[in-house]
């Protein structure tokens, strides 16, 4: 049970750490505190699995979904830097029509997918061909961990280009990245539509993997993203590109993996998931200022 | 080349807090010219260079640069042939990336939206060459975050990047304002030999009144959102700070007077 449980907490990590790195994108690289993800992550599983259920290849579904996502970062970022809307406000009209949105792609406010084929069902068959031999309960954590791995590869590669440089000077010293000739707009329009882009392919992704598609997934969607983050942070710190965004992925497989412990002693049950959350992400920002405060009661300060 | 034409600009208009900073400002750039800037508290220094480089609008009155008018461009694009320093050190570079990252952006002004690699080892030397110029051993420190760096290095870095690209203009607000005596001298000698290497227009505020009389080969005293007095030439050279407060009372009939202003 201990076994199968970590390696639940660990596929889910994974496949939710795409997310968290849409996050990590605004968050953390452009200073931009955007919610549309709540309203992004479900539009990538409603995308795919209404484009599944209509007889499309899981594959296009999964790219259609990405597209969308995109599009939704698009609005919030024409909305902010274009009708001038705070960024949260934006952030929170894109995500709250996306409900609407949602709910009209699907049609119904949920779309199992158990009997139609999925990316998964297509890699098993792909597997059992030409791997034969390969356990196919770890076919996830293998195929999470390679895409995982290869989206935050693409993700440092980005950020060291001439744009992803000024997309992080955007983040950092707008004024400075301004006189430097950089429209300030676009860049944080493009960060937004990238980041949107992977929280909807990691919608996408979770919902052939949970087989299901669900209107009301992506509640808590942005504080799970919030808390791979600030856990990541704490671990690894900001020392580079590199090991921040390795820090995202981490920090969002010991976020499933905590909730998955709290869940298995049955201190709490499925549903109080979305207050775990809070308080998991309440300690992670409090961490610091109490190591501080403690610091501070050993040794006194000089003013005695 | 530049040419400032008839410059209103009001703030809070229609409020309490109206401020008229300009009326009918007229100033005419030359070619090589570098102009220091001094003048009373409120008298629309900083104003001046901000309407220059776009950001701040102006409600009337033209700007035209090299007979182009961009009393309309905006910001970002008039980067494009627009170098500028800040007073505050922490404006002109950003602190959580490293010296060399902020090269970079510097280097490919203008041009930065591509998906070119960032820093390559041909960028590297380039910066490395420009860094061991000012010989303050940053050229060393290329992968060091900038909000490591001093106040001076940051402010000589920025000098540096507004530069590098060679701009049609300069544009210096205060930027040794705010650094310790030593670090400020070592950053105008820096202006200074840029200014003159690559044969840079350049209008520079300071609060120094030596310095402005030092440097350049024109001084402008703003007054009240006016230019009072634009010496130049043979008279600027022959110019000390007596003679400058004395013809101010001339033409002003008040006292010269600036809290911060540096008279030695």
């Amino acid at each position: 049970m201990w076994q199968n449980m970590l390696l639940k907490s660990v596929e889910q990590g994974l496949v939710f750490s795409i997310m968290a790195l849409g996050v990590y994108i605004t968050l953390k690289i452009l200073n931009f505190a955007d919610l549309t993800v709540d309203g992004s992550f479900p539009l990538g599983a409603a995308v795919a699995a209404s484009l599944i259920i209509s007889g499309h290849s899981p594959f296009t579904a999964t790219i259609t979904a990405i597209l969308a996502g995109a599009l939704a970062g698009l609005i919030t970022g024409i909305l902010n830097t274009g009708a001038k809307i705070s960024e949260l406000l934006s952030g929170i009209l894109t995500m709250t029509s996306l409900y609407s949105i949602n709910l009209r792609i699907m049609g119904r406010p949920n779309i199992p997918l158990l009997n139609e084929p999925t990316i998964f069902t297509s890699l098993q068959e792909f597997v059992k061909v030409q791997f034969p031999g390969f356990p196919l309960e770890y076919i996830y954590l293998v195929t999470f961990l390679l895409f995982a791995g290869a989206i935050e590869l693409m993700l440092v590669l980005f950020l060291k280009t001439q744009l992803g440089l000024s997309l992080r000077a955007t983040g950092d010293n707008p004024q400075m990245i301004r006189s430097q000739g950089v429209n300030t707009n676009v860049t944080k329009i493009i960060g937004l539509c990238i980041s949107n882009a992977l929280i909807s392919l990691s919608g996408a992704i979770v919902a052939q993997y949970q087989g299901f598609a669900d209107v009301g997934m992506g509640i808590g969607t942005i504080i799970a993203g919030l808390a791979s983050v600030i856990i990541g942070d704490a671990l690894l710190g900001e020392r580079s590109i590199i090991t921040s965004t390795l820090g995202v992925i981490l920090g969002s497989i010991l976020y499933r993996f905590s909730i998955s412990l709290v869940l298995s002693f049955r201190l709490a049950q499925a549903s109080d998931l979305k207050l775990l959350t809070a308080v998991v992400v309440v300690i992670a920002l409090t961490i610091p200022r109490f190591k501080n405060f403690m610091r501070g009661s050993i040794i006194p300060s000089e003013r005695g | 080349m530049l040419v400032l034409e008839n410059i209103s600009k009001t703030f809070n208009a229609g409020t309490p807090n109206e401020n008229r900073v300009f009326e009918g400002l007229s100033l005419d750039v030359n070619e090589g010219d570098f102009i220091t800037v001094i003048g009373s508290n409120g008298a629309g220094k900083s104003t001046l260079l901000n309407i220059i480089a776009g950001v701040i609008p102006v409600d009337g009155g033209k700007i035209y640069l090299d007979g182009k008018n961009i009393t309309n461009l905006p910001e970002y694009k008039r980067a494009a042939f627009i170098g500028r320093v800040f007073q505050d050190p922490m404006l002109g570079t950003s602190p959580s990336m490293t010296v060399e990252e902020n090269l970079s952006l510097a280097y490919a002004r203008a041009c930065n939206l591509s998906l070119r690699w960032g820093l390559t080892a041909k960028k590297r030397q380039i910066f490395k060459r420009y860094l061991s110029n000012i010989s303050l051993g940053l050229e060393e420190r290329l992968a060091e975050k900038v909000k490591n760096l001093s106040g001076g290095q940051r402010q000589a870095l920025t000098l540096i990047m507004a530069t590098m690209k060679k701009p049609r203009i300069l544009l210096l607000d205060e930027h040794t304002g705010a650094l310790d005596p030593k670090m400020a001298i070592i950053v105008n000698d820096l202006t200074e030999r840029i200014v003159k290497e690559e044969k840079i227009t350049t209008i520079m505020v300071t609060h120094n009144l030596e310095d402005a009389i030092r440097m350049g080969n024109r001084l402008l005293m703003m007054h009240h959102g006016k230019i009072v007095l634009d010496i130049r030439g043979k008279e600027k050279a022959a110019m000390t700070i007596e003679r400058l407060l004395k013809k101010f009372e001339e033409v002003q009939g008040e006292k010269f007077a600036e809290d911060r202003m540096m008279l030695a």
